[in-house]
């Protein structure tokens, strides 16, 4: 092996870890994010699912997002013991070595693909060894430390989930599940450009090439505006296709609208300004980014929640046409 | 090592090894639930070694 492909800064663990930093090695955050976009997806696919097989489905859809954050907590320990965001993490806190996140990760990894091959299907168990890959080797090994780019690529990973759930229901992609794909890829920049304008000095410490440093802030927030911008198309696709219902239409309205003016009110301000109220704008920005696609997939179970209400109402005979 | 230290680290690995218990418990539980599902949702199991199988005879026959 190089070294370019060897860890060389081992972090071995000088506490005994406690279940809390065996949780946290996994990335709770992320994990969340992976469950519920992939439990909205098989919710929202025309397929038909068992409530335990959903579950089960969902649950190694969230250790296969776990075991890809250990891995990446195993590589990047290095850089995350240098930023004060993510110094008090396990590994390099010193709570847990950085080979046992690697060995988790490992074995997790293995683990979730074959358990979602046995309980859904191959072509979903395939995905999610892709977006593993993808997160770790693509994002975590090459992008992160190379690229201004790295998020945007990197944020495929992210955005699988949602196609995995899809694929999970129906058993193949459709035009719906890379909507909803292409719906959470493009949020990913502007998400995390938000979040980069004011942790900068944490990035330029530890010398990721995020957009922030390699082109400075005001190309950062033009960018966020753009990506901003893209989402607009994409959730109208989505309003309109088979899954897209009168609930998502009016969120995403409000939601889009509401995205669009923080990214605006951004993008014309200045760093000092941004200093001047330590960044208050960006931050709310950045938590606004959450609340939107947490908000984009709500509609989408409630509209599918209300199709379902009406199927039901036409076959008890409680909701009727014409005549 | 200090008492207290190693009481304490006795404890995290305790706790560490009742949780890692009921995690593979609660793995045991849900597979069973998924075989049952599999079994039960799929088509139906028929177990005729030496004679045909009624699904695969015609109407007629």
């Amino acid at each position: 092996m190089t070294k370019e492909l060897t860890h060389s800064i081992e972090f071995p663990a000088t506490h005994a870890a406690d279940i809390s930093d065996i949780l946290a090695v996994l990335k709770p955050r992320v994990m969340s994010l992976a469950v519920f976009t992939s439990a909205v997806a098989m919710f929202i696919a025309p397929g038909e699912l068992h409530p335990v097989i959903a579950f089960a489905s969902v649950l190694f859809i969230a250790i296969g997002a776990g075991a890809s954050g250990a891995l990446n907590m195993w590589w990047d320990a290095d850089i995350d013991a240098l930023m004060r965001r993510t110094r008090s993490r396990p590994v390099p806190a010193g709570r847990l070595s950085s080979q046992d996140a690697f060995l988790m990760g490992a074995y997790l990894s293995g683990f979730s693909v074959v358990m979602l091959a046995l309980a859904s299907n191959f072509l979903a168990a395939a995905l999610l060894a892709f977006t593993i890959f993808f997160y770790v080797v693509i994002y975590t090994v090459i992008l992160k430390r190379r690229t201004p780019q790295n998020i945007v690529i990197g944020g495929a990973a992210g955005a699988l989930p949602p196609t995995i759930g899809w694929v999970v229901s129906v058993g193949s992609v459709s035009i719906e599940a890379w909507l909803l794909f292409l719906i959470v890829f493009l949020w990913t920049p502007p998400h995390f450009w938000a979040l980069a304008l004011f942790s900068s000095d944490d990035y330029r410490q530890a010398k990721i090439p995020m957009l922030t440093i390699t082109h400075g802030h005001p190309a950062t927030r033009r960018q966020v505006l753009i990506y901003t911008i893209l989402l607009i198309p994409v959730s109208i696709a989505i309003a309109v296709s088979s899954i897209g219902g009168f609930v998502f239409a009016l969120t995403a309205a409000v939601m889009n609208t509401t995205f669009l003016y923080y990214a605006w009110v951004v993008y014309r301000r200045t760093d000092e300004e941004s200093i001047g109220d330590r960044w208050r704008l960006e931050r709310r920005l950045f938590r606004l980014s959450i609340l939107y696609l947490f908000a984009l997939f709500c509609a989408l179970a409630i509209d599918k929640g209300l199709f379902q209400i009406v199927d039901l109402g036409q076959e008890m005979g409680w909701i009727s046409y014409g005549r | 090592m200090v008492d207290s230290q190693q009481n304490e680290i006795k404890n995290r690995r305790l706790r560490r090894n009742t949780v890692v218990g009921w995690v593979l418990a609660g793995f045991v539980v849900l597979i069973f639930a998924v075989t049952i599902v599999k079994l039960t949702d799929g088509n139906s199991l028929e177990g005729f070694d030496h004679t045909m199988r009624p699904s695969l005879l015609g109407k007629d026959q």
